[in-house]
């Protein structure tokens, strides 16, 4: 069996005006996704950078000797009203694995959930959930 | 593997530390004779000699393996010392000479030519061998004896150096012939590269790199195997292979050269033959440019990217009838053979012969029915040829259910055929909600009794535009890539290339594309055959 191809052919440009809300997408497994849901500010967000720290005898200044410097870890809240919002987000604040992140300033990330809380308030039938996770960014699977 | 011998020919530094007897001080080292030689006559110790040797030119298919230094002395005590050293001079100006570590001889020797081992597979700084570096070549001789007998005129802890030489031993460049591809390539797109390697010292092939360059990239002014850009690149590749199936695909109907360097190990290092190459055309029957459409679903937020592949669905035989009428039936008021009378494509057409006057219809069996997917356009084309008379003519679409029952025929728009040429004919349709097959049909009406009508490249696919390739290939998949700077550049998206399904048609959701960018999709088919 002999592979061939065709020529290209290309779709006219296209621009995707950014929507302006939360979208985190399971990119492996995309039926895991949430969009337009709440999350709360202020965003926490940190830089982590690996480094030793040394006080040599006799020296009047500390010495740091660093490697590499990681990307924007932080954690995000979410809020969610009523059953059916919190079970749009269930999947995806429980998945496993990396998710892709649109903010609403149309920035993209990559970022692995690793810690999950949540507290649920208000009357059994419309239930007010604020969930915290925390993540790190990661690299495109 | 060649070796050159290299003698001192100039005084570098320290002569007037030592007298030559029989002539100048590099003089003396450079004969065979042990009627001159080199001795210290200074009465300071250590003292050093240093001397350039001559020079050879190596040439471009040969690279330095080692240098290795000679030396025959005699000394008289016990006490007697003698080191050598080999370096280069990196700064000539400057005189400044980079040494490797001294090879000693101490004791008492009677004339001897000695091996000093010193075997410098790379030059004293660090560097690879290299001419320069061979053209900067110094020895240093150090008469190290201690003791009170170091008072000239007649010290006998001296060392006499009768003869000083240095060998280069190089190693030959590997040559390679590109064997494949060669001429016009028509079975794929995907051509092996293979070569006939030829290490001429018997040493293995330790790596190789492909460059194919079409023919506008290596018929440019500037082109150079090494920098310029490669329409497909392996890197170097550490293997004994002696080919490789390209992992990229070509152009069809373009000229390409495959370029191949291989190369074995000279001091562990990769030693590449110069570029060779072979010249290709890629000339095939390659899958039809498929359609591909893109639009951005607000409520997945991503870009749905669907494309329809408009290869024809119909084997070879059945799209051009060049070997028998296998995959078509007469279904109407008619027989159909194989004619080679008239053609199209190939050397053969479907002939169809009336048995009475009226309508006439052939088409492919159900046994051949082609998948399709609900809802979604197929079309089909055929060309017709007149045998005397010419007829209103038409190509249409039996669309089948999931049990075989023909849900509805669509017929394009009817055309009459000419007895001088042949005349495409074509039709679009929707595949109804609950079709899963389809058979292509082709029809004359009102033909007269005893009337041939012939038709050939047939095909059928999805999308809407008609459109005739050769048929007989399958496992379709499509290569998608997005572009975010008006199409300069493209990479490929996530999960491309994706499977098309039976009927050529397939979808991928890009929710990674950037927003407020304008970009652009492309596709391409890839199929067996």
């Amino acid at each position: 069996m002999a592979v061939l191809s065709s020529g290209y052919v290309s779709t006219e440009p296209i621009q995707i005006t950014n929507p302006r809300v939360w979208s985190f997408t399971a990119i492996e497994s995309p039926t895991i996704k949430v969009r337009s849901l709440r999350v709360q500010q202020p965003l926490n967000s940190q830089i982590v950078e690996s480094y030793g720290q040394f006080k040599p005898l006799g020296a009047s200044k500390t010495i740091v000797v660093a490697t590499s410097i990681y990307g924007i870890d932080g954690s995000y809240e979410f809020t969610t009203q009523g059953e059916d919002e919190w079970d749009d987000l269930y999947p995806v604040l429980t998945y496993q694995g990396v998710l892709h992140v649109h903010d609403p300033l149309g920035r993209q990330k990559y970022v692995r959930f690793v810690d999950r809380t949540w507290t649920e308030i208000g009357p059994i039938a419309n239930l007010i959930r604020n969930a915290k996770v925390n993540y790190f960014e990661v690299g495109a699977p | 593997m060649a070796e050159y011998t290299l003698y001192p020919n100039a005084n570098w530094n320290g002569d007037t530390l030592f007298t030559g007897t029989g002539g100048t001080d590099y003089a003396v080292l450079a004969d065979n004779t042990d009627g001159t030689y080199l001795q210290r006559t200074s009465t300071t110790v250590p003292a050093s000699y240093e001397a350039e040797f001559e020079t050879t030119t190596l040439s471009a298919d040969e690279t330095i393996t080692s240098i290795n230094l000679f030396a025959r002395i005699a000394s008289l005590a016990a006490d007697s010392l003698a080191q050598f050293s080999l370096g280069v001079i990196t700064d000539r100006n400057g005189r400044t000479v980079t040494y490797g570590i001294p090879v000693s001889k101490q004791g008492i020797v009677t004339a001897t030519t000695y091996d000093l081992g010193i075997k410098l597979t790379s030059a004293p700084n660090g560097a690879s061998w290299t001419q320069t570096l061979l053209d900067n070549l110094v020895v240093k001789f150090t008469d190290g004896a201690t003791g009170s007998t170091v008072t000239p005129p007649s010290p006998t802890n001296r060392t006499t150096l009768y003869k000083l030489y240095a060998v280069v031993t190089t190693a030959p460049r590997p040559t390679v012939t590109v064997t494949a591809p060669s001429g016009t390539i028509t079975d794929t797109s995907f051509p092996s590269v293979t070569w006939t390697p030829v290490f001429s010292d018997g040493s293995p092939q330790s790596a190789y790199e492909i460059k194919i360059f079409d023919s506008t990239t290596y018929g440019g002014a500037s082109f150079s195997a090494d920098t310029s850009t490669p329409t497909i690149g392996t890197g170097i590749i550490t293997s004994t292979n002696n080919g490789q199936t390209l992992e990229g695909d070509l152009a069809n109907s373009t000229t390409y050269r495959a370029y191949v360097r291989v190369a074995s190990l000279v001091n562990g290092i990769n030693y590449f033959s110069a570029w060779a190459y072979s010249q290709f055309t890629l000339s095939i029957d390659s899958p039809a440019t498929p359609t591909v459409s893109a639009f951005y679903d607000s409520t997945t937020g991503a870009v749905t990217v669907t494309i329809f592949g408009r290869t024809n669905a119909l084997s070879a035989n059945q799209a051009s009838i060049e070997t028998n009428t296998t995959g078509w039936a007469a279904v109407t008021n008619c027989s159909i053979s194989r004619s080679t009378s008239q053609y199209s494509s190939g050397t053969a057409s479907l002939a169809v012969l009336s048995g009475s006057a009226g309508d006439m219809t052939a088409s492919t069996t159900t046994a051949t029915k082609f998948a399709v997917t609900a809802n979604n356009k197929f079309s089909a084309t055929a060309e017709f040829r007149a045998g005397t008379t010419a007829r209103a003519c038409s190509v249409g679409i039996i669309w089948l259910n999931t049990s075989g029952t023909t849900i509805s025929t669509v017929f394009g728009t009817a055309e009459n055929d000419s007895s001088s040429a042949f005349n495409e004919c074509n039709v679009s349709g929707t595949a109804p909600a609950t079709a899963t097959h389809a058979q292509v049909i082709v029809k004359v009406a009102s033909a007269g009794a005893g009337e041939t009508h012939f038709v050939d490249k047939i095909a059928f696919h999805a999308g809407e535009t008609p459109f005739w390739t050769r048929g007989g290939f399958q496992t379709f998949s499509f290569v998608v890539e997005r572009s975010e700077d008006s199409g300069a550049t493209y990479t490929e998206i996530r999960n491309s290339p994706v499977t098309a399904s039976a009927s050529q048609i397939a979808t991928l959701d890009d929710y990674e594309v950037p927003l407020d960018t304008t970009v652009t999709y492309r596709a391409k088919a890839r199929a067996e055959i």
